[in-house]
């Protein structure tokens, strides 16, 4: 064939292009019905999906590797019913925000962060721009087949006018340039260029099976008999199935299912189509199923097609070539040319979206936060040209990018790895995108953490490495891994073989990416505004029904809005916006002086839809007033929400926790306080104590020494004596300080126990009495009703009890005829222990007050009892250590009953 | 004033310790002082009625009435506003000698006391009032 | 009576994913012929067009 027919034929395609572009541009222009707006348009729009990696890839990838292509085309017929779900909540949550864009919506979701948008678009260039040069290649390529080589007009060594690739870049520059940037809001809608992709959607499909007809019908006589005739050669035969590399097979085809679903909805071009175009949301229900039924159609003759070619042409030339080479060979001019129009259809039609998808990311996320930082933006009243000059300048660059690499490393590999290599960069927005739509809880710092993560290995392991199989740098590191560690080579990562190379990357990014999405996210905390936009994206038919809010307090002056607003929109868009407004609030702007936050929010909406959420928060921000928002205020706005609720529950109950940690805390401050009383109060006691008897001693004894020559022997006796006592009872004061301190200490801790038999402890103390009971002639009667009785305790303890006990009785009985009884008894689990005395006896007033410190009572006439004052507390202190009670009593005809109760030892 | 008017002073000695009136009622007897005892507050008032001492030591922790109570009480009479009244008590910090003092005692010594000097203020207060 | 056409929805995807993946996919998975067309083959493009009838009729029950 010659190549002016070629050239012919294609040019002739591509003024079909434009003209139908610039009809249906011209129509809704006039006002005329809108042909675009229904849902079989925008289903055959969202084929833009089959790129020529379907129309040439496909049939090469089926003749070596069996049925496995049509993994990437059930993936999104598996997710279609959950397109009902999801991509309906996506199409609802960017028309509401105006969303640009795959980096707009991830960015607004994680409150219209400038870096979260700048990573996705940074990861969509490096994962899309290859993916467009390939597609170049193809229809050069075609051109090549067509023309049987005898020009080459694909030529690596060539550059621009001596280069068939650059005039179709250049004529896809033009033609993305004149429909895709015709209005600065995507969501104004490029109709003619939605009708042009819908075009080529089916001219592709057309062409395919005017190609697949040929081939089954005319060189073969029907599919029965291609597939019989295949099935001789048992090499072919071996094609029938899906799993023709045994080992990885099963693996592979799990995840590219996996990833052509998430691809479906999030490679730029996919989601500029199905969600920045749509143009009704109601429109998805229809692609629901009509998609499928595309992808169907258009697969159907991939595996024949394949099959034929590797009968007709065994392992002579490239498979990817089939489609073009098998009419060549069947001699059909026609279908040859049918073939290439449709080739150039597909290429085409990928490289026209995604070039605007990915100019509008680059514009917005890029440059135009940039500008606005470096103030480059100025107040030069008209911004709207500027904009669009930003946005086709993207376009040239995207496009000379994606040329330039063709032309310097893209020869080398083949069209379907590199659509894999997208794929997987595409799946990595999956997590923030899906999970960012259901999950309050995600945060930006969840998904700048799980996509740098994911973006990382993604590099590392596909496009890198490529890169370095293709010869462009050292290739070492595929061998023996970076740095020469081994867990680190990019086909093994951690010790993981035994996957193909697009599966092993796409299971270790996700895997990293979804783990650190998760749980940065669940260790982090929301701002505010990411907060606000989480509330917004997981509860959008909340937000759609109407019942909205102002988010933020904020005004401004109306002057500066709508200057600000004017320069990106021009002034006709902002009346549009204006009037839109006034009527849907029946408010007048005439007279307003500042603009509420509802005007404010409505503006940055619409001029989100020119430079995205991001900038259009750092440029409304920049000349807006706001109120800090306070904790109040964010719990008022969430309070329409369930989770409100349940936080502010939580919140209620954890400031119950906090009071009663406070009180708590309080009372025993309120404890140490009185400790430290007590504490001060025995100190001062103490000394007072130890100074009564040191002032007698030191009195005394001087006397002694001063006048010992006027005293006679029988004074100086009487004094001695004093001294002894009251050293005894400095001595007896130091050991019973020093017991309270033992007790003190022990308070803390459990008391070491044994089984006590009080019994006998009772008769050894009695036994140990007797010469004080003779010498005071005191009669001491002891009755013991429960001698086999045990109670557990320390046994020291409890005597140093019975022995106060019964030594104070001595003290306080009846001088003349006293008599002390000692009486055991049980009751019930308690051991009772009395110690009954004849003496006066206690006043009811002093009966609690003798159990403290230095309580001592005096008596009328002998005066101060010799003790400490301590004995009894001591001895109370013991009980209590031992879970038992001391109480007293008064005892029948005068005297006191002191009874110990202490739990028995069963 | 001289000496020997001292012979005929009354000395009254309040305080709970047997001992320590022993002690000083051997050092003031010594001195020619005509001693009373008392040992509680209560006590020292009932004797009030018909002793009539020129100075009242007085022990500040007692059980009953206190040392300060007793001398707040004695200092709302006027029949006791010549009588001397001397603390001596084992509460020695600053503040309970600034409160013995607010009750409109002569003097306040701390226990243990030196022999010599208690005798000495004694002699002091009666001789210069 | 209840909306059931989301339920319906997820409970189709469920089984169409059980079904074009293993182990359910090995049953087919051989090579052969099938009504003279690889046995795969017509198993993908005949459950594939059930799915797609599936899904139609589901939203077209909504109207």
């Amino acid at each position: 064939m010659e190549i002016s027919t070629v050239v012919f034929w294609a040019i002739l395609y591509i003024a079909i292009l434009f003209f139908t572009a610039w009809w249906i541009e011209r129509r809704s222009g006039r006002q005329q019905k809108n042909l675009v707006n229904n849902p079989y348009i925008y289903s055959l729009s969202l084929a833009v999906y089959c790129t020529a990696w379907t129309y040439f890839g496909s049939v090469g990838r089926a003749s070596n590797t069996g049925m496995s292509f049509l993994a990437v085309y059930l993936g999104p017929t598996l997710m279609a019913p959950l397109w009902f779900f999801i991509l309906r909540k996506m199409v609802l949550i960017s028309k509401h925000q105006r969303i640009t864009s795959i980096a707009d919506f991830i960015s607004s979701r994680f409150g219209k962060s400038t870096s979260l948008a700048a990573i996705v678009t940074l990861m969509c260039v490096a994962g899309i721009v290859p993916y467009i040069s390939i597609q170049l290649k193809a229809i050069a390529f075609g051109v090549d087949i067509l023309t049987d080589k005898k020009y080459p007009y694909f030529k690596s060594n060539a550059y621009f006018v001596w280069d068939a690739t650059f005039w179709i870049t250049a004529a896809m520059i033009l033609f993305t340039v004149l429909f895709g940037t015709r209005k600065i809001d995507p969501n104004e809608k490029h109709n003619g260029l939605v009708a042009a992709v819908a075009f080529e959607s089916l001219v592709k499909l057309v062409a395919f099976w005017g190609i697949g007809v040929f081939v089954v019908y005319g060189m073969f006589d029907g599919p029965g008999d291609l597939f019989e005739r295949a099935a001789q050669q048992n090499d072919i035969l071996q094609l029938f199935t899906q799993s023709v590399v045994k080992n990885t097979s099963v693996m592979s085809w799990n995840m590219l299912l996996l990833l052509s679903a998430f691809a479906f909805l999030l490679l730029p071009r996919q989601f500029y189509i199905s969600v920045v175009e749509n143009n009704d949301v109601q429109h998805v229900n229809t692609a629901m199923w009509l998609l499928p039924l595309y992808l169907l159609l258009i697969n159907i003759f991939v595996f024949p097609i394949a099959i034929a070619g590797k009968m007709h042409f065994g392992a002579d030339i490239a498979s990817d070539s089939y489609v073009l080479s098998l009419p060549m060979a069947g001699q059909s001019h026609v279908i040859s040319l049918v073939a290439f129009i449709g080739g150039f259809a597909a290429a085409s039609g990928m490289i026209i979206v995604s070039s605007i998808a990915l100019s509008i990311m680059i514009s917005n996320h890029l440059i135009v936060p940039l500008m606005i930082q470096a103030k480059w933006l100025g107040m030069k009243p008209d911004r709207l040209g500027l904009l669009l000059n930003i946005r086709r300048w993207s376009i040239v660059s995207v496009m000379l990018m994606a040329y330039l690499y063709l032309k310097g490393v893209g020869s080398s590999y083949d069209l379907v790895s590199v659509g894999l290599i997208s794929f997987t960069a595409a799946a990595q927005f999956a997590p923030a995108t899906f999970i960012g739509m259901y999950w309050k809880g995600a945060t930006k710092s969840g998904a700048i953490a799980g996509l740098l993560a994911g973006a990382l290995i993604w590099a590392y392991c596909l496009p890198l490495t490529s890169m370095a199989e293709a010869g462009l740098f050292d290739a070492s590191f595929i061998e023996h891994g970076a740095f020469g560690v081994h867990w680190l080579k990019p086909r093994a990562l951690f010790g993981l073989e035994g996957m193909d190379p697009v599966s092993h990357a796409a299971w270790w990014s996700l895997l990293f990416n979804f783990s650190l999405f998760g749980a940065v996210s669940a260790f982090s905390q929301p701002s505010a505004l990411t907060l606000m936009q989480a509330d917004l994206f997981v509860n959008i038919h909340k937000y759609t029904s109407g019942a909205d809010f102002d988010p933020v307090k904020r005004t401004a002056r109306i002057d500066d809005l709508l200057h600000m607003v004017r320069r990106f929109l021009g002034e006709k868009r902002l009346l549009e916006v204006l009037n839109l407004y006034e009527a849907q609030n029946n408010k007048t702007l005439k007279d307003l002086k500042i603009a509420e936050a509802d005007l404010i929010n409505y503006l940055e909406t619409h001029l989100a839809g020119a430079i995205g959420a991001a900038s259009a928060r750092l440029m409304t921000d920049s000349i807006s007033k706001e109120e800090t928002l306070t904790f109040e205020e964010v719990m008022l706005v969430m309070e329409q929400t369930q989770e409100a609720l349940r936080y502010s529950r939580e919140l209620e109950l954890k400031s119950v926790a906090l009071e009663q940690v406070s009180r708590s805390l309080q009372d025993a401050n309120d404890q140490l306080k009185a400790l430290d009383r007590l504490k001060a109060n025995f100190i001062a006691n103490v000394t007072h104590e130890l100074r009564t008897p040191v002032t007698s001693i030191k009195s005394l004894s001087k006397i002694m020494l001063d006048y010992r020559d006027e005293l006679s022997e029988e004074k100086m006796a009487s004094y001695l004596a004093i001294l002894v006592s009251e050293s005894d009872r400095i001595g007896r004061l130091i050991n019973q300080v020093l017991d309270i301190e033992k007790l003190n200490a022990e308070d803390n801790q459990p008391l070491s126990t044994e089984p006590v038999a009080i019994h006998e402890l009772i008769e050894q103390l009695v036994l140990g009495m007797e010469p004080i009971f003779k010498e005071k002639n005191i009669q001491c009667s002891y009755q013991n009703d429960a001698i086999s009785a045990q109670i557990l305790g320390h046994r020291d303890r409890i005597m140093q009890v019975l022995v106060n006990l019964v030594s104070n009785a001595t003290k306080f009985c009846n001088p003349e005829k006293g008599t002390i009884h000692i009486g055991v008894f049980q009751r019930d689990t308690q051991l009772n222990i009395q110690v009954v005395d004849n003496g006066r006896g206690i006043p009811d007033n002093a009966k609690d007050m003798i159990f403290g410190q230095f309580a001592q009572l005096n008596h009328p006439k002998l005066g101060k009892p010799d003790g400490t004052g301590l004995g009894l507390y001591i001895t109370k202190q013991i009980i209590q250590q031992h879970n038992g009670k001391i109480t007293v009593q008064d005892a029948k005809g005068g005297g006191a009953v002191f009874t110990v109760e202490l739990p028995i030892n069963i | 004033m001289n000496s020997t008017n001292l012979n005929e002073k009354k000395v009254m000695i309040v305080d709970d310790e047997p001992n320590i009136i022993i002690a000083l009622e051997f050092l003031l007897q010594r001195a020619g002082f005509v001693v009373t005892k008392a040992d509680s507050g209560i006590k020292a008032l009932e004797l009030l009625e018909t002793e009539h001492p020129d100075l009242l030591i007085l022990d500040v922790m007692m059980p009953g009435l206190t040392g300060f109570e007793v001398a707040a009480r004695l200092r709302n009479q006027s029949r006791f506003e010549h009588l001397h009244i001397v603390f001596l008590t084992a509460k020695g910090t600053e503040r309970d000698k600034a409160a013995g003092y607010a009750t409109g005692a002569d003097y306040y010594i701390v226990k243990p006391f030196d022999n010599d000097l208690l005798v000495s203020t004694v002699k002091e207060i009666l001789t210069y009032g | 009576m209840r909306d059931q056409q989301p339920a319906r929805l997820i409970i189709l995807f469920i089984i169409a994913v059980l079904l074009f993946t293993y182990p359910f996919l090995s049953i087919f998975d051989k090579p052969g012929l099938t009504f003279s067309l690889p046995t795969l083959y017509i198993f993908f493009f005949v459950v594939w067009g059930l799915l797609i009838a599936l899904i139609y009729g589901l939203m077209k029950q909504k109207k």
